[in-house]
């Protein structure tokens, strides 16, 4: 893609392809250097500086959970319960999933990257609505707050999914958590809505839809869901809340209400809402794959319409986590049915990743190797999603260890994955610097072998019968105990190697941010219109608008710009 | 801030175009697309709400006919005709607008905010009157306004004087047993202990036009199981079929959550008059009041469902 700027073919010059903007003409200031203060940052309306926001909030996030995890872990190592009493180890394992599911995964890549890369990859200015924007921003804070504020009030130890009746019974601190987790929802619909109108209505000329980077078809397919199945949650948390200080009756069996009604009502939102953690995944791995493998993604179109078809089906298989909650016979048929048909579409694009890889010139930068990280161990997740999709292999599976090695095969081998290899794809466009690479594929091979160490025994853990949400393990089967405190101790252990590769990625990222080097507009060579501007980008992104002349993925005409670095 | 223009003529008489828009067409298009965006998970909030009655519907059709006749048909039927009044008052302001006609437009919105709270002051009353029945949600279904003042004091005298000591100790007031649970319950909040409680702990005396409400209340009372040998006297067990006190949870969780609406779409239609009245809108820009009619006709649009499904059941 190239920006043809209309006001110059306007002074007479030829539509020539300019590559980012002479810096003959006083370039402007970069987003991050155009206003200083606190106050620039939080009453902001530009979108880079609000997906910085929310990148740091994220990254916080991540943090937090990261840390109760590494203590569950640490509690496993042993059989007994020796570290926790039962009480805070319900409590922690209750907090890892709402922060790591409600704050951290479901707006980590969207809101984030999403955020500040969607105009930059459509040559607008801003998204759509930059207020609600904003907005969306602060909702999100004040439902972390709530959702923070409940920790203090003594957590709640009721499982992320909040399951009645007992979230109607437990003393803990249900309703503040509920509200956080009700009012992220809308800060997830109004992102939703700003990016789909973006998408429609704001595209640079010439950037057709098939022109559109898959990041931001991914993305439209993400907002989709945002948008239709957001709601749904909101209404069964107030309701939720409603049982619990009204006692209506309507989830609560001694009062006549069916608890299995709440369970249909909160997966109706929550299966969705993986791909709502997993679409944008899918879109960051199709960017990275084909920028550094230089070779122009293969299936294009079949990539594009499978996230939204993976959208559709999303909202048909929310059944398959109620096969032994006592949902009728024909309804687990259907539904497992239907979650194998999700396969199809996820299939399509894993084997396009790898047609694209076949025969590309591949560099193993540090984005790339988090792009084949995540082949490997996202692969391994959506398989063992078949077992568990498969009504009689669930009805042993259920609840076990596997469960939970499966869900973090996906939610962390494929979307905390894919989102590291995104950070480190655009963190030059993001912050002007270069990272260091050689630290940054250490971190990304010790992110492999700790993340597999971590989970890939917890599958074993699994299919022998350990039940997942157990402080202890010395009593559940007594033969087998040396095996499992072995296998915990191996978990553990990739836990440990996994906190090192953060700690290191942390180090160098920071590091880079003061003592990088500054980053060329296009350091990899990308085709899509965010690497056509500086590096960062100035507040209204583009100097000239841009045009857009040719699809995404075309390296034909565009060699690395690395020369034209602007700043 | 100046803007780049494009190809199109400088937009100096454009003062509500945001820079990052190239057109005021691009402005509006993306505004109107946003807004139905919106209506499109309002629909989903609220067809939430609607399954979870489909739902229970389901599973008690009976506590659904009997207790759907507490609620005042004239006053439902009242405020549908409000709503669709104000829908048409909104139209017109659009209208107006359209034309450039901004007293029209002023004087329609006005119009719709009056209707509007004329229907939030319907509702008031309707709520008011199910406080004072004591037909709440959940725990606080009491019903004790069935009974007027009179029949109130001898239905607490009875319970004094006729139940006997293996039975309960407990001074009726206000608490109407539900279920065993929120008997319980509501016992416990009395601080009165509770022994056991059967249907016969709820016998008592009652006259016949409260007997006929009861009947209405509660088509099970007919069942002889319920009114042993004694069925066509003047006795009557204090026993629910059903589950009245869901079917209350329902109707106050979805016509709050509908007032609620109702109020958020008042202070849209104060904004926008007040914009209208500051010569914000022209007929070349009006999106704004175009956008809250959208809202305005939602919020109708699920009253028009809500009244049959609560208020009319068959
Ligand atoms: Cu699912």
């Amino acid at each position: 893609m190239t920006t043809a700027g209309s006001t110059t073919s306007a002074s007479g010059a030829a539509p020539a392809p300019v590559g980012p903007p002479s810096a003959a003409a006083a370039a402007p200031p970069s987003y991050l250097a155009a206003q200083r203060g606190i106050l620039s940052w939080l009453f902001t309306l530009d979108h880079k500086r609000i997906g910085v926001m929310y990148l740091v909030s994220v990254l916080t996030f991540f943090f937090i959970g990261g840390l109760l995890a590494v203590v569950l872990r640490l509690e496993l190592m042993t059989a007994k319960g020796d570290l926790l009493s039962a009480d805070v180890y319900n409590k922690l394992f209750t907090l890892h999933g709402a922060i790591m599911i409600f704050v951290f995964i479901i707006p980590s890549i969207p809101a984030s990257l999403g955020n500040i890369l969607l105009p930059l990859m459509i040559g607008a200015k801003d998204v759509a609505f930059p207020r609600l924007n904003l907005l969306s921003y602060w909702i999100y804070l004040v439902g972390s707050i709530f959702l923070l504020y409940s920790i203090l009030a003594g957590a709640m130890d009721t499982g992320w999914t909040f399951y009645t009746p007992y979230s109607t019974q437990t003393g803990t601190a249900v309703i503040s958590a509920t509200l956080g987790v009700f009012i992220l929802g809308f800060s997830s619909i109004l992102t939703g809505l700003n990016f789909i109108v973006t998408i429609h209505k704001l595209r640079a000329p010439g950037l057709t839809w098939m022109r559109l980077p898959l990041f931001l078809w991914a993305t439209y397919a993400t907002a989709i869901i945002q948008v239709l199945a957001t709601p749904v949650l909101a209404i069964t948390l107030l309701l939720l809340v409603a049982e619990r200080v009204l006692g209506i009756g309507i989830f609560d069996p001694a009062m006549g209400g069916d608890p299995v009604l709440y369970q249909h009502f909160f997966w109706f939102y929550s299966h969705p809402a993986v791909y709502i953690m997993i679409l944008p995944a899918f879109g960051i791995i199709s960017e990275i794959i084909s920028v550094h493998s230089r070779k122009p993604i293969f299936g294009y179109r079949a990539i594009a319409f499978s996230s939204l078809a993976i959208a559709l089906l999303s909202f048909l298989v929310w059944g398959h986590h109620m096969f032994v909650s006592g949902q009728s016979e024909l309804a687990g048929m259907l539904f497992s049915f239907l979650t194998f048909t999700v396969a199809v579409p996820t299939a399509i694009k894993v084997f396009s990743w790898v047609a694209t890889l076949y025969k590309g010139s591949i560099q193993l930068t540090t984005a790339m190797l988090y792009a084949l990280v995540f082949l490997f161990t996202f692969t391994i997740g959506g398989l063992t999603g078949l077992f568990l999709g498969s009504l009689t292999t669930d009805i042993h599976l259920h609840d076990t260890y596997f469960v939970v090695a499966h869900f973090h095969y996906v939610m962390m081998g494929g979307t905390v994955v894919a989102f590291l290899g995104g950070l480190h794809h655009w963190w030059p466009k993001f912050t002007g610097r270069m990272f260091s690479e050689r630290w940054g594929r250490l971190g990304a091979a010790l992110v492999f072998i700790g993340f597999n160490g971590t989970f890939f025994p917890q599958f074993i853990l699994g299919a022998q019968g350990m039940p997942r949400r157990y402080h202890s393990y010395n009593l559940v089967a007594p033969d087998q105990l040396p095996l499992f405190e072995l296998l915990h101790r191996l978990s553990s252990l990739g836990s440990h190697v996994l906190t090192i590769a953060f700690l290191i990625m942390a180090g160098y990222l920071l590091h880079s941010l003061f003592l990088g080097q500054r980053a060329p507009a296009n350091p990899w060579g990308g085709a899509t219109l965010e690497w056509q501007t500086a590096s960062p980008p100035p507040t209204q992104n583009f100097v000239d608008d841009p045009v857009c002349s040719h699809g995404p993925y075309d390296f034909s005409d565009d060699p690395p710009a690395t020369s034209a670095a602007a700043g | 801030m100046s803007k780049p223009t494009g190809d199109q003529a400088p937009l100096l008489q454009q003062p509500f175009l945001q820079h990052h828009f190239h057109s005021a067409a691009q402005q509006e298009a993306s505004a109107k697309l946003g807004m139905w965006l919106f209506l499109a998970q309002e629909l989903v909030f609220f067809g939430g709400i609607f399954l979870a009655y489909g739902a229970v519907r389901y599973f008690y059709p009976e506590t659904m006919l009997s207790a759907h006749e507490h609620l005042s048909v004239p006053m439902g039927a009242l405020n549908t005709a409000v709503l669709i009044t104000s829908s048409l008052t909104m139209a017109l302001a659009v209208h107006a607008a359209q034309r450039g006609a901004l007293r029209a437009l002023r004087r329609n919105l006005l119009l719709t905010v009056a209707l509007a709270g004329a229907f939030l002051v319907v509702k008031y009353v309707e709520y008011a009157h199910k406080f004072h029945d004591g037909l709440l949600a959940g725990n606080y279904l009491t019903a004790h306004g069935m009974l007027d003042d009179d029949q109130g004091a001898r239905l607490q005298q009875a319970f004094r004087l006729r139940a006997s000591p293996e039975q309960v100790h407990f001074r009726f007031d206000a608490r109407y047993p539900v279920t065993r649970e929120a008997l319980l319950r509501a016992f416990g909040a009395h601080k009165m202990p509770v022994r056991a409680i059967t249907r016969a702990d709820a016998a008592l005396t009652v006259s016949e036009p409260q007997l006929a409400h009861a009947r209405a209340f509660n088509g099970a009372l007919d069942d002889p199981a319920v009114w042993g040998s004694q069925a066509g006297s003047n006795t009557f067990a204090v026993t629910f079929a059903g589950k009245p006190h869901i079917f209350f949870g329902l109707y106050f969780a979805m016509t709050a959550l509908h007032g609620l609406h109702v109020l958020i779409g008042m202070l849209l239609l104060g904004w926008v008059w007040r914009r209208a009245g500051r010569g914000d809108f022209s007929r070349a820009y009006f999106t704004p009041v175009e956008n809250v009619g959208l809202y305005w006709h939602l919020v109708d649009l699920i009253w028009i469902f809500l009244f049959p499904l609560l208020y009319l059941v068959r």
